[in-house]
């Protein structure tokens, strides 16, 4: 074959972004930061450096991208300060998430993913180092400009109370916040929220989106106490639900628009306690169960066979399903 | 019809009969021959691709023409893995850059995503892990930063280095 003389810079820009949509984005910025102009004009596209993650996801937990802190320095003192302003959303490992919020302000960033977040980082994090970047901006934006917050915990540093103090402090300090996750690397380092009674400052006013691990159906009864009253969509899983709650609430809940609620572990407390929590959502219009939900848009359900081996077996047959459906 | 044959003529002369069936994994020349009503014994023109290259276009429609398509790309969940090359086509790449970009280009013209995706992914894994000299060096790409910008960027490096 002849020998062709065509080369990486001469292909189009619509199939460089090809092959660069490829590429993780941090590696492409730090490859090609320094190649020449053209090349850096098409990697600092929105589509390259709206979003960057600074971690890896083992197999069970988040690591840092780059183990070496020579790579991390040279975004922090060249990259990160050329695109600051396309930036809108961040994750990063707790390690290194002070060293890159403090690069360079970030005047478009509305989402944070902070992982492997310990309740001492986070109180450090959430409260000294907001107010010294707000001080050091000369405004107060940088922690009202945060919408979105997903938020992993350090599963070897987790104690009972963890989720609700850093709910706490994520509450106190990001007064605009709209949608907050809470995530787990592994499903055996799942990190529910539990608490005796939730502190004053477990509240929001502008808070839509909610999606987080409980241990209790009480503590389910609590994020809907009015504590959110804006909430449009609560995705929760329960370790379990064993007995009816003394929490009295008969409070309406006419924002929740959505409702997850998953559950593992078998209840027999279906009526007494399930029941009476959705009627409280008059306007819920994804899942639901009840007729009288006018609302109603799409009804999801998920059905699971437990076998236990003994002499006889006696499952739901697929007309049994079929027929419940019906109803 | 299994075994018709369509003229493809490669833009230095040399004609190419093809299977309709092969030939249309190309868009291009799918929609020549549907919407344009294109007359079965016409030549049709490829005057983006020479012959060495086209060989190697018909070469891998060939080996997948019963491939499933391929799913729409998703920009929000675009996946990144780049390792996924199949073992035959590791072996259809074994060719020199400049033959490798030559394929992208005709696999763009021609609109074969199934080409596209697999040469661009495999330009994605020359790539990876490069500091910005070795992607000059390994590409061939001229640095047209202004000696001053080169200064600064030199100096931030070194700074770097040292932290």
């Amino acid at each position: 074959m002849e020998y062709s003389c065509v080369e990486l810079n001469d292909l189009p820009d619509e199939i460089l972004l090809i092959i660069f949509k490829k590429l993780d984005n941090l590696e492409l910025l730090y490859s090609f930061q320094g190649v020449n102009e053209r090349l850096k004009k098409i990697i600092h596209d929105q589509t390259f450096t709206s979003r960057l993650s600074f971690l890896n996801r083992s197999f069970n937990k988040f690591i840092n991208k780059f183990s070496s802190n020579i790579i991390l320095n040279e975004f922090c003192l060249q990259i990160l300060p050329k695109i600051r302003t396309k930036i809108e959303w961040l994750d990063l490992e707790s390690e290194s998430m002070k060293h890159i919020l403090d690069a360079a302000d970030y005047p478009n960033l509305y989402a944070l993913g902070l992982y492997n977040i310990e309740e001492e980082t986070a109180k450090c994090l959430f409260t000294v180092l907001f107010m010294y970047l707000d001080e050091r901006l000369s405004s107060s934006m940088f922690k009202n400009q945060i919408t979105t917050l997903i938020i992993t915990i350090d599963p070897d540093k987790q104690e009972r109370s963890t989720i609700a103090n850093i709910c706490n402090y994520i509450f106190t300090v990001f007064t605009n916040l709209t949608h907050l996750t809470f995530y787990d690397a592994a499903y055996m380092n799942n990190i529910r929220l539990l608490f005796n009674i939730p502190s004053s400052s477990f509240s929001s006013s502008s808070l839509l989106v909610l999606n987080i691990k409980v241990q209790t159906f009480d503590m389910c009864l609590y994020l809907l106490d009015g504590r959110f009253e804006q909430l449009r969509t609560l995705y929760t899983e329960l370790a379990n639900i064993l007995s009816p709650s003394e929490i009295e609430n008969q409070r309406k809940i006419p924002n929740l628009k959505s409702f997850v609620l998953s559950c593992m572990a078998r209840t027999f407390y279906y009526n007494e306690l399930i029941l009476p929590l959705i009627y409280r959502m008059s306007n819920l219009e994804e899942l639901d169960i009840l007729n009288h939900m006018l609302q109603l848009k799409q009804f999801a359900f998920d059905i699971r066979s437990i076998m236990s081996i003994k002499n006889q077996m006696d499952l739901p047959s697929k007309e049994d399903i079929q027929q419940f459906t019906i109803y | 019809m299994a075994g018709h044959k369509i003229k493809l003529q490669s833009n230095d002369g040399d004609i190419f009969d093809v299977e309709v069936e092969i030939a249309k994994l190309s868009i291009t020349i799918k929609t020549m021959l549907e919407d344009l009503s294109m007359n079965e014994e016409e030549i049709i023109p490829l005057p983006n691709i020479n012959s060495a290259i086209f060989k190697k276009v018909i070469q891998w429609t060939t080996h997948h023409k019963d491939d499933p398509p391929l799913p729409p790309e998703d920009d929000e969940n675009r996946e990144k893995n780049t390792n996924d090359i199949s073992s035959w086509d590791q072996e259809f790449l074994k060719v020199d850059q400049g033959t490798l970009f030559e394929l992208i280009l005709a696999a763009n013209y021609l609109d074969i995503k199934g080409l596209l995706d697999v040469t661009c992914t495999s330009v994605a894994n020359m790539i990876k892990g490069k500091t910005s000299e070795e992607i000059r060096q390994t590409f061939n790409i001229k640095n047209d930063f202004t000696p001053q910008e080169e200064e600064q960027i030199k100096k931030e490096n070194e700074w770097c280095e040292n932290k």
